[in-house]
C-alpha cells in the first residue's frame, strides 16, 4: 500500500508535536523509574543523602503527573496514531468523554492510580518530620514499581499497522507515521457523566491510601509509634471521605445507568474498593483511641498499613485475569512483565509488612500504651469490639471476592460468590456493628455511671421500636400495600425460611436504633461542643443511608411489562402508554422513548417516563440497542423503569421454510406456498418472491409476496394487521426460503421496579459526607503541639497521666 | 500495679477473643466455600439438583424463541459436553441480540435449565482483543 492510498482513505501524517508528546510521556515514565530508584538508594544510605532522596522523589512524582498530562493532551487532540487512544476514543466524542476515555482502559487506569498517588506523595512528603527517610523510601518503592508496570503496560505505544481481514497495512511509510482517520470510540455504556467524575474520585481515594501505609511502615522502622498519628490523621480522614465518596458515586452510577435497579452488586471490582475503605474506618477509630486514651499504639500501625495492602491485593486479583470470567466488568489481560512486577511488589510488601509488624508492633505497643485503668465495659471496649467486627467484615468480603482465586489455586473448578450469599454472611457483622454504633457513643471513656447509661439506652430502644412500628404500619396501610405482591422468603441455614418483610424490618429496626442513638447524642452535644459532633453526624448519615438501601432493595417489587403503540401495558398499579420517540434517526444518543404513566390505584402520581434508547451500528451490520433507565423519584419511593432491547421481529433468527410448510410462533402462523422467479438467475435485477400467508388470532390474511432483488435489499410487505414480512434468504436447491416477520409496532419490554424509601439513600449519603467533612475540618493537622483538641470535647479532658 | 490475677484475667480475655475470632472466620470461610455458586459444564448441570449453577456455553441461534405471552426466552445452549434447553425468565440483557457466548445462572427443573440471570460475554468492538 502506498502513501497516496492511505491519504485517499483518510489517513494523515501524524503531527510531529504529538509524536513528541507521546515520546515525552513514555520517557517521563522511564525517568520516573530512575528517579525513584535513586531516591530509594539515597534513603537506604541514610541521613547523608536524605536531601537528594527527597528531591528525586518529588521530581519523580512530577514526572508521573507530567506523563498523565501528556496522555490527556493526546486524547483531547485525537492522536489516533497511538494505539491506546485509537482503541478508546474517537473524533466525535464530546470533550468530557474524551477525558473519561483516558481511564477507560487498563493502561490509563494504572497511570491514573500512579498520578493520584504521586499527587498525595508530593503533598504529604513535606510534613513527614522524623519519618521522612522511611516514608520516602516506601513511597518511592511503590511509585517506582508502578512506573515499571507502566513501562510495560504503556498507553504511549504507537499503532504500527492496522488489519483489514487478512490484510496488514503498515502505517510507517518513508519515515512518516500515518494516523488512522478515527478511533474505535468509547463504549456507549461509559458515555455518562458518572464516568467522568467517579473514576478520578475513587482513584484519588486509592492514591491516598499510600500515605497511611508509608507512615505506618516509617513508624515501625523508626520505632516512634506516637508522633505519626497526628501527622497521618488528616490523610486518613481524606482517604475515608474521598474513597467513601467514590464508593457512593459508584453505587449511584450503577443505579442511574445500569438498569438492574440496585446500587451494589458485590462485584469483585466494587469489593476491591470497599474492603480498603472498611479498614480505613477501623483505622480512624483506632486513631481516636490512641489520641484520647494513649493506647492501641501497636494495633494502629497494623490498621494504618492494611488498607493499602488490601487494595494492591485487590488490584492484582482483578487485573491479573483470574476473575475476568466471573465479573461483569471486562478486563484486558495484563502484560506478563507488568503482572510480575505487581506480584513481586505485592508479595514483598505483604510479607515484609507483616513480618516487620509482628517483630516490632506488639512490643512498641506495650512500651507506649498507657495501662488500662478501668475494668468493665467502657467506651474503649466498645471501640475494640467495633474495630474487631469491622475488620472481620472486611476480611470476610475480601475472602468472598477471593473464592474463585483460591478455589482455582487448589485446582478446583470455578466458583463464585453471588449477591445472596454475601448478604447472608455480611448480615452477621452488620447487626452487631449497628448495635455498637447506637450505644457506644453513650459510654464514657473513663467512669461509667450505669444508671444514666441504662436510662438512655432504654429510651433509645423504646424510640427505635416506636419508629419501627410507625414504618411497619406505613408499609401495611399506604400505597405500598397496594403495590405489594407476596415477597419471596429469605433462606437461612438449616432450612429455615423467614418472611422477607419480617427480616427486613428486623434489619431496619437495628439500623433505626443506631440512627436514633446518634441523633440523641448529636442533640445533647451540639450546645456543648459544636465542632466535635462530626462523628455523630456521620453515623446518623450511615444509618439513614443503610435504612434506604435495606428498604429499597429488601422490599422492592418488580414486574415485566410489554408496551407497544396503542397497546398499553400494566404492572404494579401503573399503566404505561407509548407516546413516541423524541428523535429520528434512532442512532441519536439523546433519543428518548416517551411513555405516559398513570396510576391505577392508590395515590395519584401520573408522570411521563423518558428512558433513553438508541442503536449503535455493530461490527457485523446488525445494530446493538443501548438503553438508559428512567427513575421517577417520589418522597416515599422510586419508580424505576428499565427498558430492554425493543422487540422488532417475531423470530430472533429467520426460520427456514420448505414449500408447503407452516411455522408457528406466539400464536402467529406463516405458510409458505412457493417461490416466484422473475428474470435470469444470477443476474443483477433478477427478483425472487416468496408467496406466504399469515394467520393471526385465527384470522387468515391474503397471500402476499415479499421479494428479494439480486443486488438489492429485501423489501417489507404488509402481511397482516400486525406484521410486515420479508424474504431474508433462498436456497435454490429445494426452493426453501428464510422468512422474517416484523412487528408493525415495535414492542418495548420494560422491567418496572417499585423501590420504597430510596430517597433515604441520597439523604443519608449527604449527611454522611457532611459528617466526614466536619470531622476532617475539626481534626485537621495543626502545628501546635500538644493538641488540646485531641481530647474528645464531649467528655471531660483526660487528666494528666498518673502512674 | 497489676496483680497477678488481673494479668491472668487479661490474658484469658485476649485468648477468648482470639478463639472467637478464629471460629468466626472459619465459619465465614466455610460458608463462602460451601455455598458459592459453581461453574459447571452442561453435562454436570444436567446431573445436578442445585439451583445456583453457572453454565457457560454458546447460544444456538436458530433455537432462540421469545414467548411474548409468558415473558420467557428459550434457547438451546451447548458446550463440549452437550446441549441443554434454557428457559430464561428475566429481562434479556441489552447486548443479548449479538451475543454468542453467555453464562446462564440457575438450575435444572423438569428437564430444562431454568435461569433468571444471564451474563453476556459479547465480542464488543470497543474492547481490543489482541494483546501480546
Amino acid at each position: 500500500m502506498d502513501q497516496q492510498t492511505l491519504v485517499n482513505n483518510g489517513f494523515h501524517a501524524a503531527p510531529s508535536w504529538a509524536m513528541g508528546v507521546g515520546q515525552l510521556g513514555a520517557v517521563l515514565v522511564l525517568v520516573g523509574v530512575l528517579l525513584f530508584l535513586t531516591s530509594i538508594v539515597s534513603m537506604a544510605l541514610g541521613q547523608r543523602a536524605q536531601t537528594l532522596g527527597k528531591w528525586t522523589f518529588a521530581v519523580g512524582c512530577v514526572c508521573v503527573i507530567g506523563a498523565m498530562a501528556a496522555l490527556v493532551s493526546l486524547f483531547l487532540s485525537d492522536q489516533f496514531q497511538f494505539e491506546y487512544v485509537a482503541n478508546h476514543s474517537w473524533r466525535n466524542l464530546a470533550g468530557m468523554y474524551k477525558v473519561a476515555a483516558v481511564w477507560s482502559g487498563q493502561q490509563g487506569s494504572f497511570l491514573l492510580w500512579a498520578t493520584t498517588s504521586a499527587v498525595f506523595g508530593l503533598l504529604a512528603v513535606w510534613r513527614t518530620g522524623p519519618y521522612q527517610r522511611w516514608f520516602v523510601f516506601v513511597y518511592a518503592l511503590f511509585l517506582g514499581c508502578l512506573c515499571g508496570i507502566l513501562a510495560y503496560e504503556t498507553p504511549f505505544s504507537l499503532l504500527n499497522e492496522i488489519s483489514a481481514g487478512d490484510l496488514h497495512i503498515s502505517l510507517l511509510l518513508n519515515g512518516i507515521h500515518f494516523a488512522p482517520p478515527d478511533g474505535m470510540g468509547l463504549t456507549p455504556s461509559l458515555q455518562n457523566y458518572w464516568v467522568v467524575v467517579h473514576p478520578p474520585t475513587i482513584f484519588t481515594g486509592f492514591g491516598s491510601l499510600t500515605v497511611p501505609f508509608a507512615f505506618a511502615v516509617s513508624a515501625l522502622l523508626t520505632g516512634d509509634a506516637v508522633a505519626w498519628i497526628s501527622r497521618v490523621r488528616p490523610w486518613a480522614l481524606v482517604s475515608l471521605s474521598i474513597l467513601g465518596l467514590g464508593l457512593v458515586m459508584g453505587g449511584l452510577w450503577a443505579y442511574e445507568t445500569q438498569g438492574w435497579g440496585g446500587f451494589w452488586a458485590w462485584d469483585p471490582v466494587e469489593n476491591v474498593s470497599f474492603v480498603p475503605w472498611l479498614f480505613v474506618v477501623a483505622f480512624i477509630h483506632g486513631i481516636i483511641v490512641q489520641t484520647t486514651r494513649k493506647r492501641w499504639h501497636g494495633t494502629n500501625m497494623l490498621l494504618g498499613g492494611l488498607p493499602f495492602l488490601l487494595f494492591v491485593y485487590g488490584t492484582f486479583l482483578t487485573r491479573s485475569g483470574f476473575l475476568s470470567k466471573f465479573s461483569v466488568h471486562s478486563f484486558a489481560e495484563m502484560n506478563r512483565s507488568a503482572l510480575w512486577i505487581l506480584m513481586v511488589f505485592l508479595g514483598i510488601m505483604v510479607l515484609g509488612f507483616m513480618i516487620l509488624w509482628a517483630m516490632r508492633g506488639p512490643r512498641l505497643g506495650r512500651q507506649n500504651d498507657v495501662p488500662l485503668r478501668r475494668e468493665g465495659f467502657n467506651r474503649e471496649r466498645g471501640y475494640q469490639f467495633g474495630v474487631l467486627l469491622i475488620t472481620g467484615l472486611s476480611t470476610a468480603i475480601a475472602f468472598g471476592m477471593s473464592v474463585p482465586f483460591f478455589v482455582g489455586l487448589f485446582g478446583g473448578a470455578g466458583k463464585v460468590v453471588d449477591e445472596p450469599l454475601y448478604h447472608s454472611v455480611v448480615v452477621w457483622f452488620y447487626i452487631p456493628i449497628m448495635l455498637l454504633v447506637g450505644f457506644v457513643p453513650f459510654l464514657s471513656w473513663r467512669k461509667q455511671e450505669p444508671g444514666t447509661f441504662w436510662m438512655r439506652a432504654i429510651n433509645i430502644v423504646g424510640l427505635a421500636i416506636g419508629v419501627l412500628g410507625l414504618v411497619m404500619i406505613q408499609f401495611k396501610v399506604s400505597d405500598y400495600a397496594f403495590h405489594s405482591a407476596p415477597l419471596p422468603p429469605i433462606d437461612f441455614p438449616f432450612g429455615i425460611h423467614v418472611s422477607r418483610f419480617a427480616w427486613v424490618m428486623c434489619l431496619f429496626g437495628v439500623t433505626a436504633f443506631a440512627g436514633i442513638g446518634n441523633l440523641w447524642r448529636l442533640v445533647e452535644m451540639l450546645p456543648k461542643s459544636p465542632s466535635g459532633v462530626g462523628g455523630f453526624v456521620a453515623h446518623l448519615g450511615l444509618a439513614i443511608a443503610m435504612a434506604g438501601l435495606i428498604l429499597s432493595r429488601g422490599l422492592e417489587q418488580k414486574a415485566q411489562i410489554l408496551v407497544a403503540d396503542r397497546e398499553p401495558g400494566s404492572g404494579l398499579g401503573y399503566k404505561l402508554t407509548y407516546e413516541g420517540l423524541t428523535s429520528q434517526p434512532q442512532t441519536d444518543r439523546d433519543n428518548k422513548v416517551e411513555f405516559d404513566v398513570q396510576t391505577t390505584f392508590g395515590q395519584k402520581e401520573d408522570f411521563q417516563a423518558r428512558p433513553g434508547f438508541f442503536y449503535v451500528p455493530g461490527d457485523d451490520g446488525s445494530d446493538q440497542a443501548f438503553t438508559w433507565p428512567h427513575i421517577q423519584r417520589v418522597l416515599s419511593h422510586d419508580v424505576y423503569l428499565s427498558l430492554a432491547s425493543p422487540i422488532t421481529t417475531l423470530w430472533d433468527h429467520p426460520p427456514t421454510l420448505r414449500v408447503g410448510e407452516t411455522k408457528e410462533d406466539n400464536g402467529v402462523l406463516v405458510k409458505y406456498l412457493g417461490l416466484v422467479r422473475r428474470g435470469e438467475p444470477g443476474k443483477d435485477g433478477t427478483s425472487f418472491g416468496a408467496r406466504i400467508q399469515v394467520t393471526e388470532n385465527g384470522t387468515t390474511f391474503p397471500v402476499v409476496e415479499p421479494k428479494i432483488v439480486i443486488g438489492g435489499n429485501p423489501d417489507l410487505v404488509r402481511a397482516s394487521p400486525n406484521f410486515l414480512a420479508s424474504l431474508e434468504g433462498i436456497n435454490p436447491a429445494d426452493d426453501s426460503v428464510q422468512i422474517q416477520l416484523h412487528f408493525v409496532r415495535t414492542i418495548y419490554p420494560i422491567e418496572l421496579f417499585y423501590k420504597p424509601m430510596t430517597m433515604l439513600v441520597w439523604i443519608g449519603t449527604g449527611i454522611l459526607t457532611l459528617g466526614g467533612l466536619l470531622s476532617a475540618f475539626y481534626r485537621r493537622y495543626r502545628r501546635r503541639l500538644p493538641e488540646p483538641e485531641d481530647v474528645e470535647k464531649e467528655d471531660a479532658p483526660l487528666p494528666a497521666i498518673e502512674s | 500495679m497489676f496483680t497477678l490475677s488481673k494479668k491472668r484475667g487479661f490474658a484469658k480475655g485476649a485468648a477468648l477473643t482470639a478463639a472467637v475470632c478464629v471460629l468466626a472466620l472459619a465459619g465465614v470461610v466455610y460458608a463462602f466455600i460451601a455455598n458459592s455458586s459453581p461453574y459447571v459444564t452442561v453435562a454436570q448441570a444436567r446431573a445436578s439438583t442445585a439451583d445456583n449453577l453457572h453454565v457457560a456455553g454458546d447460544i444456538i441461534r436458530d433455537t432462540v424463541h421469545q414467548d411474548l405471552a409468558n415473558r420467557t426466552l428459550t434457547f438451546d445452549m451447548k458446550d463440549e459436553t452437550g446441549t441443554v434447553k434454557v428457559v430464561y425468565t428475566g429481562t434479556p440483557p441489552q447486548n443479548m441480540g449479538e451475543a454468542n457466548k453467555v453464562v446462564a445462572e440457575g438450575g435444572m427443573k423438569d428437564g430444562v435449565f431454568l435461569s433468571d440471570k444471564i451474563l453476556v460475554k459479547c465480542p464488543s468492538k470497543y474492547e481490543s482483543e489482541k494483546k501480546s
